[in-house]
């Protein structure tokens, strides 16, 4: 077991009188890849919201290596919230890569990339600007760094999100749903990048539909439904050998839809 | 229409764009600033500073530029002010304009999906960087037609210090009118002198809308 | 405040309303005519009518009053001052009731007409049934605002020795002396009759995001 990065412990959460998580454990270790999956509602984007924080949480801890998330707990067991500051330094060393690809649409895509490490690093624009074109490289777009976003298809404006994610060193790279979004046929280019980033030993923890690329870069699965987790395996386990009767239910779903 | 008597009178009417444009450009600036001060009031996460902005607002949107300038004009010097007659056209313009740009900039912050702020959150900027960096720049863009607008707004109410004899265009050419037989020409010099002064702002605002497009 | 003040300021109120109702309803009547000329008319009809909307929101409506207040006695005509004003001020609103107008339809999607021609209708039918009462609901908002504005503008009228409630309010501060409270008191005089209408539009406005 590598050691570990993100360490959930027992978190939960309401939404008004609704508890959208119930007591969420779960341990991503570095360089491990853990997939995300479940029906609508399951809770599982609310989850990764609250690795980095965009979702607050109501009770039990995340850490980052060994650093809570948004909130300082007090020996007595008081709750306070971080200031800014803390919790802006924190989301500094994670990645988050969204559905809907969120690039700034008045910067050029080699903007879009030095940003960050220009205005919360102080990197300066010169070293910032080498290094954006390296991440474009990465990812097959180096010859968009002048365009604007809005020239771009989706999935190599997916792709640039990517780039603008590692241009701040994360330790540790959330992806919320990246390809619900694209055209199937835009799919695979960044399920390639994925990968990529997979294998160079990035930890990741994805929220995906794609089960098929899910079994492909995993580490492990956890299977999420209403607002816990059911069941946690390697893919090739969960996936081929089903405990849970939700789960069954969900894989089988799935399949029936994907027969077509 | 005699063309003579136009541009015999047209350096008068000059002499009173002058002041117009002078009032003008003040009220301008001093409104876009203003708005900002204005939306960052009425986003304020106190309540009770929003609840003064919204007022303030209110008050602005529901009494008209002529009331409030003769409160200043007529009503300071009773509590010990005396201000300028120009001064008082500067202020009432100010303050009614601050609210509606307020108002503008507002719109535009909330036309920006609430996502690009989590992007910017994400990558580590702390939320007034973001709102100013990322925000605030896509904002501005998406209301300049508006502002646009609203700047030929504050050119046309500059009028109204002609009430306070404020000696710019309208003033000139009141007076004008008062004294020569030929309204005609008179008329239409001002109103072709305001349209001019319109057309130009608006070609302003068309060129810094190029300049900065909206790119989505 | 004196009573005899309150009631001569509620006076100059009244006129103002009234004048304010009078201008909203012709530059309503002129503004359709308007929106649908620019919308439908023969082209050169179409472009006169945006170049009457240009000039009328390119210049100052106070020139317009003034200027009409001058040439009209030389045209021979003496119309009292507040024929005069409602006059001016309706074709001067017309042009920005026309943009209310012209907006709130040209926001009705296209696909309604398509939807309106597939179950039968034609043209003027069209118009009238399907699209018609979307853009009755569109322009609400826009319209109270225009009203807002107008009601505001009517101060003018004061300017040209119309008399209203700003001119009421000048003439008690004359003889009373107290220049500040008076016209502080037209001011909230305004408020008050703005302030339903205001009230108005923003709540259309936020339940016409629905």
């Amino acid at each position: 077991m590598p050691e570990p990065l993100v360490v959930i412990d027992r978190v939960g959460k309401s939404f008004g009188a609704t508890r959208v998580l119930k007591e969420v454990s779960l341990t991503v270790g570095k360089g491990e890849v853990v997939t995300l999956i479940g029906p609508s509602g399951c809770g599982k984007t609310t989850l990764l919201r609250c690795v980095n924080f965009l979702e607050t949480y109501d009770s039990g801890a995340i850490s980052i290596d060994g650093e809570t998330v948004g909130i300082r707990i007090g020996a007595d067991g008081s709750r306070k919230a971080r200031p800014d500051r803390e919790v802006a330094a924190m989301r500094a060393r994670v990645g988050m890569v969204f559905q809907g690809y969120n690039l700034f649409p008045h910067l050029t895509v080699l903007d879009n990339l030095t940003a960050a490490p220009v205005k919360v690093r102080g990197l300066p624009l010169k070293q910032a600007r080498e290094k954006a074109m390296a991440l474009l490289e990465r990812v097959g777009l180096s010859e968009k760094a002048a365009q604007y976003p809005a020239a771009l298809s989706g999935g190599q404006q997916q792709r640039v999100a990517i780039a603008r994610t590692l241009a701040m060193e994360p330790r540790l790279i959330l992806l919320d749903e990246v390809t619900s979004a694209l055209d199937p046929e835009l799919v695979g280019e960044v399920l390639d990048v994925v990968q990529s980033l997979a294998a160079d030993g990035m930890t990741m923890m994805i929220v995906t539909h794609e089960m098929q690329f899910a079994r492909e870069v995993s580490r492990r699965v956890a299977f999420m439904a209403a607002g816990e987790i059911v069941e946690l395996a390697p893919p090739a386990d969960l996936f081929g050998n089903p405990k849970n009767d939700r789960l069954r239910a969900f894989l089988g779903r799935y399949q029936a839809a994907h027969r077509i | 229409m005699d063309i003579a008597f136009l541009l015999r009178i047209l350096p008068a009417l000059l002499e009173g764009l002058e002041i117009t444009v002078a009032l003008t450009a003040i009220a301008l600036v001093g409104a876009a600033i203003g708005g900002f001060v204005v939306v960052a009031g009425r986003r304020s996460r106190f309540a009770a500073v929003r609840a003064v902005t919204i007022a303030y607002i209110d008050i602005m949107r529901n009494t008209p530029i002529l009331a409030q300038i003769f409160i200043l004009y007529f009503g300071l010097p009773e509590i010990g002010l005396y201000p300028e007659a120009f001064a008082c056209g500067v202020i009432a313009l100010v303050l009614q304009n601050s609210a509606y740009a307020g108002e503008i900039y507002r719109a535009g912050i909330e036309s920006v999906k609430r996502t690009q702020t989590e992007a910017a959150l994400s990558l580590g900027m702390m939320p007034r960087r973001a709102l100013f960096d990322i925000v605030l720049p896509q904002a501005l863009r998406r209301v300049l037609p508006v502002l646009g607008n609203q700047a030929v707004v504050i050119l046309k109410d500059s009028s109204i210090a002609s009430t306070i004899s404020v000696n710019e265009l309208t003033q000139s050419g009141k007076l004008l009118l008062d004294r020569s037989a030929a309204p005609y020409e008179t008329f239409f010099m001002m109103a072709a002198l305001y349209l001019a002064m319109a057309a130009i702002v608006l070609g302003v605002m068309k060129l810094v809308a190029l300049r900065f497009p909206v790119r989505t | 405040m004196k009573l005899s003040v309150l009631s001569y300021m509620a006076w100059g109120a009244g006129v103002t309303v009234m004048l304010a109702f009078a201008v909203i309803l012709l530059s309503s009547v002129l503004g359709m005519g308007l929106a649908l000329t620019r919308l439908y008319a023969w082209p050169p009809l179409r472009l006169l009518a945006a170049g009457y909307a240009l000039v009328s929101r390119g210049i100052p409506l106070l020139v317009l009053l003034i200027g009409c207040y001058f040439s009209l006695p030389y045209l021979g005509i003496t119309l009292p001052v507040y024929a005069a004003a409602i006059v001016v001020m309706g074709f001067y609103f017309a042009a920005y009731m026309g943009e209310v107008f012209r907006g709130a339809i040209m926001a009705v999607p296209r696909t309604q007409w398509d939807a309106g021609r597939s179950v039968g209708f034609r043209g003027l039918q069209n118009f009238s049934v399907v699209i018609l009462p979307q853009a009755r609901r569109l322009c609400v908002a826009p319209f109270l605002n225009t009203a807002l504005s107008v009601v505001k503008n009517t101060s003018l009228i004061s300017a040209i020795g119309g008399w209203e409630l700003v001119s009421a309010g000048r003439e008690i501060g004359e003889r009373t002396g107290e220049l500040m409270p008076t016209y502080l008191g037209v001011a909230a005089g305004y408020y008050l009759i703005c302030f339903p209408l205001a009230r108005l539009a923003t709540f259309v406005e936020r339940n016409s995001h629905a």
